[in-house]
């Protein structure tokens, strides 16, 4: 059976990404990083199963708030390089712009690309008046590339419902970015 | 379902009363299954329908068929809230209407539910579209639950299902 595509979500492009919408295709890769240690700062290591939930909830998040996750595709290569995303569930601080890449693809400024394109999108079309970034404050790359986009740690926040806690990032509001492209 | 259902289910899974699905359970939880649910039907072109009421549009529930990965075989499954209890018969109407759809639009069945031993509710209204008791199984996350088997739309259920070997041709 052929699952239908997911609908309404605006495909953008970078100078070397694609921001697709996600899907099936993406679950396979999914797993094999959650399987990974690589995902110990974004919730993993996580069994296949819970891997498939998470990414089902947040294919549904594009329903429930009109934005969500893109999977990421190299333009040359067409090969799944991560995802990023504008996150806002139920019990989060604010909406929050996320991103994470998968082994092989670090160290090339990708997540900074996708994460400016990602901004630009809930800065000019949602209209987004500021944006913040949760992260594990272990995740010094993760850091790294939140000071390339000129956000600045703010405050630690705890999940009330998980329990773990992150530093939530701020980024520069709309006004401060003005000029700057997607790419 | 939408947002809108969403409200819904996080209103009734704050009462006492949605004790009877496995509640209350707090908003965040809610939020991320109804989120996985819609995003169940990107990735597996099936899915949970919102079950509102024909005479006020009230969201009563949901029914539809659970497939996520690592389940043991395509499920008809449904939670109703207590939106629908006085109106006998309804949410076995809306069980065989998703059990029908699925035959006809994914020529999936005949299908299973998995039932916990304990919720006598499922176990009722199993009963009462016409499913029989299978076998039991031990899943990794939700522990021993029986699997029931559902007719056919248009059709009881063939005595030959019944001496199927467990495990036997079912994916």
């Amino acid at each position: 059976m052929t699952a239908p595509a997911l609908v309404g979500v605006p495909e953008l492009e970078t100078e070397r990404l694609r921001l697709r919408a996600p899907g099936d295709a993406d679950f396979e890769p999914l797993a094999a990083f959650y399987a990974s240690e690589r995902s110990r700062f974004v919730g993993g290591p996580l069994l296949r199963g819970k891997v498939w939930r998470s990414h089902a909830a947040l294919v549904g998040h594009w329903a429930l708030r009109g934005y969500g996750w893109w999977s990421l595709e190299e333009r040359t290569t067409g090969a799944l390089a991560g995802r990023v995303g504008l996150f806002y569930p139920e019990g989060w601080p604010e909406p929050e712009i996320g991103w994470t890449l998968f082994e092989g693809f670090e160290g090339r400024g990708y997540a900074t690309e996708a994460a400016r394109a990602a901004r630009a999108h809930a800065y000019g079309v949602l209209g987004w008046t500021t944006a913040i970034s949760v992260i594990d404050p272990a995740n010094t790359a993760s850091e790294a590339v939140a000071r390339r986009l000129g956000a600045a740690p703010e405050a630690d926040w705890t999940h009330p419902e998980d329990g773990w806690s992150a530093r939530l990032w701020r980024h520069p509001p709309p006004h401060v970015l003005a000029g700057e492209t997607a790419a | 379902m939408t947002r809108r259902d969403f409200e819904a289910e996080a209103a009734w899974f704050a009462r006492p009363g949605s004790a009877r699905n496995g509640g209350p359970k707090p908003r965040e939880a809610v939020w991320r299954v109804v989120a996985a649910m819609i995003g169940h039907w990107t990735l597996e072109g099936v899915g949970f329908w919102a079950v509102e009421r024909s005479d006020t549009r009230a969201y009563c529930g949901r029914v539809g068929v659970w497939s996520p990965e690592g389940w043991p075989e395509p499920e008809l499954g449904w939670t109703f809230t207590d939106g629908a209890d006085d109106l006998a018969g309804a949410e076995a109407e809306a069980i065989l209407a998703a059990r029908d759809w699925a035959w006809r639009e994914r020529a999936l069945g005949p299908l299973a539910s998995l039932i916990r031993p304990s919720d006598g509710r499922a176990r009722r209204l199993a009963a009462a579209v016409g499913a029989r008791m299978e076998r039991s199984v031990k899943l990794p996350e939700a522990g021993l639950v029986e699997i029931d088997r559902h007719a056919l739309p248009g059709e009881a259920l063939r005595p030959s299902l019944h001496a199927t070997h467990p495990g036997e041709g079912r994916a």
